[in-house]
This record gives C-alpha cells, sequence and structure tokens, in this order.
C-alpha cells in the first residue's frame, strides 16, 4: 500500500475509531468485545480500502461489517484471541462506568443479538426500518417486530442522565 | 421505557464509550498488522495444504504406473471444475480487474514456447489476488487446437456442453501483473 493511502486510511481509523466504538459497545453490550469487533471491522475495511474509498460513504462499510459479523452464530460461539507484539491494554481514562451506564448495558446485554441489534441501529443510529433491515439480512417489518418488542423488554426503571447529544452526521 | 429516552440513553452510554488516548499512528498500525498476520495465516495454511496435496498425489500416480494390469476402459473424468467454481483471490470481488485480465494478450518470456490463444468465450479466471508483494492471476481457457470429444464422434455438441469441461482445457498459465 503507498504513502497516500496509509495516510488516507490512517485519518479514516483517527476520525472513525471513536464512534465505532461507542456503536460497538451498543451493539455488544461489552466494552472488551466492543474493542474486538471494531478492530475486526477496521480490519476488513483495510483490506477493501480501494473498493471503499470509491464509495460515496467510506463510514457505511466498517458499521455493516460490525453488524453481520457481530450477528454470527460462529464469532458469538468461539472466543477469538489475537497475537500482538505489545500490550494493547491501557488505563480507561473515563474511569469507572457510570451507574446509569452500566444499567443500560445489561440491559442490552439481557436482549437477543438480533433484537438488540435492531434496537441500536434504530435509535442510536436513526436508520429507518428498511435501512435496518438491509445489513441485518431480514425484512423491514421484521426489524419493526425486534425494535417493539426490545423498548417493551428494557426495563422502564432505567432513567435519563444527561440531555442528548446534537444529532450525528450521515454515516450509512 | 420511551422510545426518546432510549434514544437519549444510548447516546450517553455510546459518548462515554471514547478509546483511550494513543499516538494516531497506533491503530492504524495494529490494524495493518492484524491484516498482514491474517495474510501470514492464509499463507501458511495454503503451504500445508501444498505440502498434504505433494504427498498424497503421487501415492496413486505410483500405484498407477506400479501396477501392471491395465484398468478396464472408463471415460476420463473431464477437469471442468475451472469452469464452475467461483474465482477466488482477494481481487475476485473486482469484475473490472477480471475483465481486463481476461481480455489482456498471452504473451510468454520465451519466444521458442508456443502459447495457445484460447477463444475469449471460454476464458476464465481461476485465481486473482496478491501473493509476495505482487498480483497474481490465474487465467485458464480451451485450447483451440485440441478436438472436443463429441466432435470426434460426429455429434452436435452445446455450448454448455462446452462450459462443463469436456474439451481438452489448455495448460493453465499464471500471469504476474505490475503491482497494482
Amino acid at each position: 500500500m503507498r504513502a497516500e493511502e496509509t495516510r488516507s486510511v490512517t485519518d479514516f481509523v483517527s476520525a472513525e475509531q471513536r464512534p465505532l466504538l461507542g456503536l460497538a459497545v451498543l451493539l455488544t453490550g461489552d466494552r472488551g468485545l466492543a474493542e474486538g469487533l471494531v478492530q475486526t471491522a477496521l480490519m476488513k475495511s483495510y483490506r477493501h480500502w480501494t473498493r471503499i474509498t470509491r464509495s460515496k460513504t467510506p463510514s457505511a462499510y466498517p458499521r455493516r461489517v460490525m453488524v453481520t459479523t457481530n450477528n454470527s452464530g460462529h464469532r458469538r460461539l468461539s472466543s477469538t484471541e489475537q497475537v500482538m507484539e505489545t500490550v494493547p491494554d491501557r488505563p480507561d481514562p473515563t474511569g469507572p462506568p457510570d451507574e446509569h451506564d452500566e444499567q443500560l448495558l445489561q440491559a442490552l446485554r439481557s436482549l437477543p443479538p438480533r433484537m438488540r441489534t435492531a434496537s441500536v441501529l434504530r435509535f442510536y443510529e436513526d436508520l429507518s426500518e428498511q435501512r435496518t433491515a438491509e445489513p441485518m439480512g431480514c425484512s423491514a417489518s421484521t426489524v419493526d417486530a425486534h425494535t417493539a418488542r426490545g423498548l417493551a423488554r428494557l426495563p422502564a426503571s432505567l432513567t435519563d442522565s444527561e440531555p442528548r447529544q446534537p444529532a450525528r452526521e450521515e454515516r450509512w | 421505557m420511551e422510545e426518546t429516552e432510549l434514544r437519549t440513553r444510548l447516546e450517553s452510554l455510546a459518548s462515554h464509550a471514547a478509546p483511550p488516548p494513543r499516538t494516531i499512528d497506533d491503530p492504524t498500525a495494529t490494524v495493518v498488522e492484524l491484516h498482514r498476520a491474517g495474510r501470514r495465516r492464509q499463507m501458511a495454511f495454503g503451504a500445508v495444504v501444498a505440502a498434504v496435496v505433494a504427498v498424497l498425489v503421487p501415492i496413486p500416480v505410483t500405484r498407477g504406473l506400479l501396477s501392471s494390469e491395465p484398468d478396464p476402459a472408463s471415460p476420463a473424468t473431464p477437469s471442468g471444475a475451472v469452469y464452475t467454481t467461483p474465482t477466488r483471490g482477494s481481487l475476485a470481488d473486482e469484475p473490472d480487474f477480471l475483465q481486463a485480465m481476461l481480455r489482456r494478450p498471452r504473451t510468454t518470456e520465451s519466444s521458442d514456447v508456443d502459447v495457445p490463444v484460447p477463444p475469449l468465450d471460454t476464458r476464465r479466471v481461476v485465481f486473482a489476488g496478491e501473493r509476495g508483494g505482487a498480483t497474481w492471476v490465474l487465467v485458464a481457457g480451451a485450447d483451440p487446437s485440441a478436438l472436443p470429444l463429441d466432435e470426434r464422434c460426429g455429434r452436435h455438441r452445446s455450448r454448455r456442453a462446452r462450459l462443463r469441461g469436456d474439451r481438452v482445457v489448455s495448460p493453465v498459465r499464471s500471469t504476474r501483473c505490475p503491482r497494482r
């Protein structure tokens, strides 16, 4: 890969790492699994970098990879480990997780994976039912059923902790 | 739980999942290293498969050579797998590149070797991918100098029959392309 392409990969990873990790935490309900999922998505994006740069929304590809990878039964059943030269673990600068966040993480983990995915894509990524259905490989009506059941199963006792952030830019 | 409340909580949770501060090249270097490690694993697996094939294939061949009893006459199984299996390799999903490779004229480094030029409609890209720092493309096609089996029998052959592979396939030739 040429130097300019490497620079564009670096820019892409720097810009997307944080939002991807946020989405991955919601999809998996676990910070450790989320970091692995982001690495997998970025690695697959790197593999198809030429094709991704030609698309209108390059950031959609790693998100799609994360959804399909997280929903694959093989990944859920197997515990994959990566051999690294350096230890990637660092102290978490954000400190221990907020009590409200931990409650929500537990609630998300209690949902079946596809129900959790549908809820996150609809309510966090603001995707329509049709666009949510595409990476999930199901129909819009199935997405509707998943999200309705997901909302019903999340405990009503979860309370709001912070004001809503501004609307996100188009990523899918 | 209300829909608006869930949206707010998901935003909050995702914003708290910020990655730890690292140098700007660190995540990229990790991704590149993981990608290369995956490639190395694939190549190692390929080498193991090649070694197994190299050990197992000579056994029946040697048996056949040593056997004094000729086998009863049986039609040879056509090796048309290259026409029915999808193109393999990391560049298999780039149709423009594959089409360009199909149309690429066949050449050889030695002028003494007569390279058969298969008709365009019989050419097939078997493999297209990057290995060892270069792009490799493997194209197979029907040898125009070989007579189809059915023509020897004086029967009409359909295109489908040709594609099934009951025509002699030319020696498969690989092309080392300039790095993309």
